[in-house]
């Protein structure tokens, strides 16, 4: 049982910069919790203040119940993972995972049960007698992870773990991580920058910019109902397309036009989306949000019936992706490129004009000034 | 620790707001005490190492500016009563201490641009051209480093000796006009570089020694401000070759002038640390001015290399 | 190959080797193998070879009281030299290790011994000295002449030759320490090891590579040391200062033995040779590398 929770927790370096502002997180025992965002968004940051290597400006750490701002980072009862691994290098793959359990005076016998049995787990035993100067990075991050799982720690707490592997060996351990979450039953703290990280092994997503927290959410949830703009962008690839709009009330409906009223373009709300607009937004500025698999063609639009509430916008292919699965197209307006993600069968090529219809049931509105999605608590 | 102990009992439920915050106001006062603790201890604990560190120099100098006199009482004087420049002038006026200087810096000076061309040269050769034997000499250019001063002094006195050339300046020189360790520190310096930059410039029409004048050199800036810094200093302070071949005054360097004043007369005393203070600061002014340069351009190499 | 005989031998790359290769050849190996001969001969007052004497010189040496008590000496000299000045070095590099206010202050003043010459020092350690003026004397409310004391002059001077090595040695051991990896320290922090247990098990063995690096070039110049044991002792009193260094100067151009003098430099190269190939033989087995 392990329980972390963070109360407007700050950290300023000098007097006049929050790196971190008010963090307030619950963290339930057995979560797989990641702080993800752009560099210098304070997420490393926040979690050097858990495990104790930076100190807390301000705010509560609590763990399990005890404040734990002022314990040394050792009685903290937390293992980590660093990004460039830390190993020792002057001691074998064998010292590097037993080293914390020296320290403290674990017995010789149970020492080397436990890291025989952890190297089983990572299938490393074949290197306990290597130098990390002689491990690949794969093998590297093997023994990283081992020396922190060796212990029972309350948590684990990981520093962009796999950033420095290369994409398949990434996509590897991706996996393995997610097993390991699933084996240990431990809870585990994991800073990343990589969005499909984020999305494939996090219970809960914290998105952070610039030191103040955006929002916290399952994965799933995060993905279709974004707080505001910036975590609206931030996670999907390719990102969410964004057009500036307004919205107005015609005949009873809602509708929001792209650019102002004399574009033509527009499309209708319906049930409690209209309703929301209406209410929130009547006559403002807003930015219209929509990912690129949420665009259709006339006759998929036609398919799924919303094609009598958008009108179709007429746009040029620029650039054509063909990933296989899927076929992106992306057109240029308004100085932005947007993207399209459409069925690998669609023949259209890049010059070519086609027509584009967006699903008004998947839309986001964002209001233009506090860039906050107008949906948002409505929805949730 | 002790707070962990205390801390523990405070769990999440039981405390009151008022009571975290009055522990937390006294927790980031400890810490901060204990911060300032440990930046003060650091700070002590080096200004007493350094002070016994420098105490020599200190003392020496406290020394060249203390009448003659002050120095003979039995209690401890660390600081002169009425200080004096008469020892300067004295030091000055008792040996010829200004031909002593000139001496040591046209000696110095020659060593230091001599070494620095030489081994430029060959270490371009080195790393930037294909030759036969080109291993085999590496090896030998470095196994002399192996070859103590001692092995080989005898000989090159009773050489040198031979060919007339005691008590001149090119025999303070020449002997010094290289360094193993100055062709393998350029050397490591230029294989830093891609061989491209050789074969671009070439591609230019840029003749080797053009390419070395205009090219190496303004890269290797860090290299060479180190080996300058490094050599100079240890020219300046050479002391046994010096002392065998010079006899006259107007050859000799200011290390084995100064050992002139060192007689057993004790009234001179002061007067002989006046002159070691005097003699002292070109080379410490330079370490001081080229410390940095030292640093970058040779220790950060050596640990790596 | 497929040049064939058009292909002539290029010279060019050999007139840039030609300056260095002109002063290692005059100054360094032919006095070497002429060093190695002249230990082979007994020779005039001019240092002319004279009578061919195989071995004798050698003999001579090593059956000599004089030569073995400057053996033992010079060894119980580079002994405290060596550790001394490594001790020092290391003391510096840790305590300079972290930022902190005045440090380069302080790191300019551990290193500056490395810019201070062997004979300016012993002038000043001779006043310091100094049997009623000095201020060692003084400060320990002593009577001592150290310097003219069999039991304390080897010590003396080795101590000054510690203190003026020790410079170079903080250099080398600053850059090793900036070398190591910072986030280990975090780690084993996290780890729960103490700041005594990460010196021990962290820094120390990080900076192994540079310690086997820095003791070889401080063995070397150890046995080296000249100008302060001419100032301060001139190998005495009763010889118990003598070392090696001193005793060739002395034989050399003192009593103008110079074939005696030379065999003596063939000595002090073999030991200095050997221990250094033992010391590269066990770093092979011991010294960790990252």
């Amino acid at each position: 049982m392990s329980e972390i929770i963070l109360r407007n927790v700050c950290k300023q370096f000098d007097n006049a910069h929050y790196a971190v502002k008010d963090f307030n997180l619950d963290i339930q025992d057995r979560e797989f919790i990641i702080f993800v965002g752009p560099s210098g968004c304070g997420k490393s940051t926040t979690l050097r203040m858990i495990a104790g290597l930076e100190d807390i400006s301000d705010g509560e750490l609590w763990i399990d119940g005890e404040l734990c701002n002022y314990y040394e980072p050792k009685d903290r009862g937390l293992s980590m993972v660093f990004q460039n691994y830390a190993l020792y290098p002057n001691m074998t793959v064998y010292g590097n995972l037993a080293y914390a359990l020296k320290i403290r005076k674990v017995p010789k016998k149970e020492i080397d049960e436990k890291v025989r049995q952890v190297a089983k787990t990572l299938e490393i035993e074949h290197l306990l007698d290597r130098k990390p100067a002689a491990l690949s990075g794969g093998q590297k991050q093997r023994v990283a992870i081992g020396s922190a799982i060796i212990r029972k720690p309350k948590a684990f707490l990981m520093d962009e773990p796999l950033s420095n592997l290369d994409a398949k060996l990434r996509a590897q351990m991706r996996i393995e991580l997610a097993k390991l979450h699933k084996d240990l039953a431990t809870t585990i703290i994991y800073v990343t920058h990589d969005q499909t990280e984020a999305m494939t092994l996090g219970t809960r997503i914290v998105v952070m910019k610039d030191g103040v927290v955006q929002q916290v959410e399952a994965p799933i949830q995060l993905y279709n109902h974004p707080a505001n703009l910036f975590v609206a962008g931030f996670i999907g690839s390719p990102s969410m397309n964004f057009f500036d709009g307004v919205v107005e009330e015609e005949s009873g409906k809602a509708v929001v036009y792209f650019g102002d009223r004399t574009s033509g373009r527009k499309l209708y709300l319906k049930g409690d989306k209209a309703e929301t607009a209406l209410r929130r937004e009547l006559g403002r500025q807003v930015v219209l949000g929509v990912r690129p698999e949420d665009i259709y063609e006339y006759e998929e639009a036609k398919a799924k019936g919303f094609h009598k509430d958008t009108v179709g916008a007429q746009v040029r292919i620029s650039a054509r992706e063909m990933l296989g699965a899927e076929v992106v197209l992306y057109f240029d307006e308004g100085g932005k490129t947007h993207a399209v993600r459409l069925s690998p069968e669609n023949e259209t090529r890049t010059g070519d004009w086609i027509d584009l219809y967006m699903d008004p049931s998947r839309i986001h509105i964002f209001d233009k000034e506090t860039e906050e999605n107008i949906f948002y608590r409505e929805e949730i | 620790m002790s707070q962990s102990n205390d801390m523990a009992l405070r769990s999440q439920n039981t405390i009151s707001r008022e009571e975290l915050l009055a522990l937390k106001k006294e927790m980031n006062a400890k810490a901060l005490t204990r911060r300032r603790i440990r930046t003060g201890s650091r700070l002590a604990l080096n200004a007493v190492v350094a002070f016994v560190m420098l105490l020599p120099l200190l003392y020496a100098v406290s020394i060249a500016f203390m009448p003659s006199g002050e120095l003979f009482t039995t209690e401890l004087n660390l600081i002169p009563q009425s200080p004096t420049v008469q020892n300067f002038i004295d030091a000055f006026t008792n040996v010829p201490l200004i031909r002593f200087i000139l001496n040591s810096f046209v000696m110095a000076g020659c060593i230091t641009i001599g070494q620095i061309i030489t081994c430029a040269l060959a270490a371009f050769a080195f790393s930037f051209l294909e030759f036969k034997g080109k291993g085999i000499l590496f090896m030998i250019v470095m196994a002399t480093m192996m070859v103590p001063g001692e092995a080989t002094i005898i000989s090159n006195y009773l050489t040198v000796g031979n060919l007339g050339m005691l008590d001149t300046y090119p025999v303070l020189i020449v002997p010094y006009l290289t360094s193993a360790m100055g062709i393998f520190l350029f050397r490591q310096f230029y294989m830093s570089f891609p061989m491209s930059l050789y074969e671009s410039a070439k591609l230019d029409g840029c003749s080797n020694l053009r390419f070395i004048v205009s090219i190496l050199i303004p890269l290797t800036k860090s290299a060479i401000g180190a080996m300058a810094v490094y050599t100079f200093i240890n020219a300046w302070n050479m002391y046994m070759w010096p002392l065998l071949v010079t006899g006259s005054n107007s050859m000799r360097t200011v290390q084995i002038g100064i050992s002139m004043l060192n007689s057993v007369d004790s009234q001179s005393i002061t007067m002989m640390i006046a002159g070691v203070v005097i003699v002292i600061i070109p080379s410490i002014s330079i370490f001081i001015v080229g410390q940095k340069q030292l640093i970058r351009g040779m220790f950060s190499g050596a640990v790596k290399g | 190959m497929n040049t064939g005989k058009k292909k002539k031998l290029n010279w060019t790359p050999y007139c840039y080797l030609i300056p260095c290769m002109l002063v290692f050849a005059v100054f360094l190996f032919y006095p070497f193998f002429k060093t190695i001969y002249l230990s082979l001969f007994l020779t005039d007052k001019m240092g002319q070879a004279k009578i061919f004497v195989g071995l004798e010189n050698y003999i001579d040496l090593l059956t000599s009281e004089s030569f073995r008590n400057s053996l033992k000496v010079t060894l119980i000299f580079v002994v405290i030299v060596v550790v001394g000045s490594m001790l020092l070095g290391l003391i510096a590099a840790v305590l300079c290790n972290k930022a902190f206010p005045g440090i380069r202050f302080f790191s300019t003043a551990y290193a500056l011994p490395m810019a201070i010459a062997s004979s300016s020092a012993a002038m000043i350690f001779q006043i310091m000295l100094h049997p009623t003026v000095g201020i060692v004397n003084k400060l320990l409310g002593l009577d001592i002449n150290w310097l003219n004391n069999p039991d304390t002059a080897l010590y003396c001077v080795a101590i000054l030759t510690a203190w003026l090595n020790s410079g170079i040695n903080f250099l080398y051991f600053s850059a090793g320490l900036g070398n190591i990896d910072e986030t280990i320290y975090e780690r084993a922090s996290v780890d729960g090891a103490s700041g005594i247990q990460q010196f021990f098990s962290l820094t120390l063995p990080g900076l192994s590579p540079i310690m086997f690096y820095t003791l070889v070039v401080n063995v070397i110049q150890a046995f080296q040391s000249f100008g302060q044991i001419k100032i301060l002792t001139e190998g005495g009193p009763d010889e118990t200062t003598n070392v090696i260094v001193y005793s060739i100067y002395r034989d050399a151009f003192f009593n103008y033995r110079f074939g005696s003098a030379a065999a003596q430099s063939v000595i002090l190269f073999i030991i200095v040779m050997i221990i250094t190939l033992i010391m590269f033989r066990i770093e092979k087995k011991g010294v960790s590398y990252s």
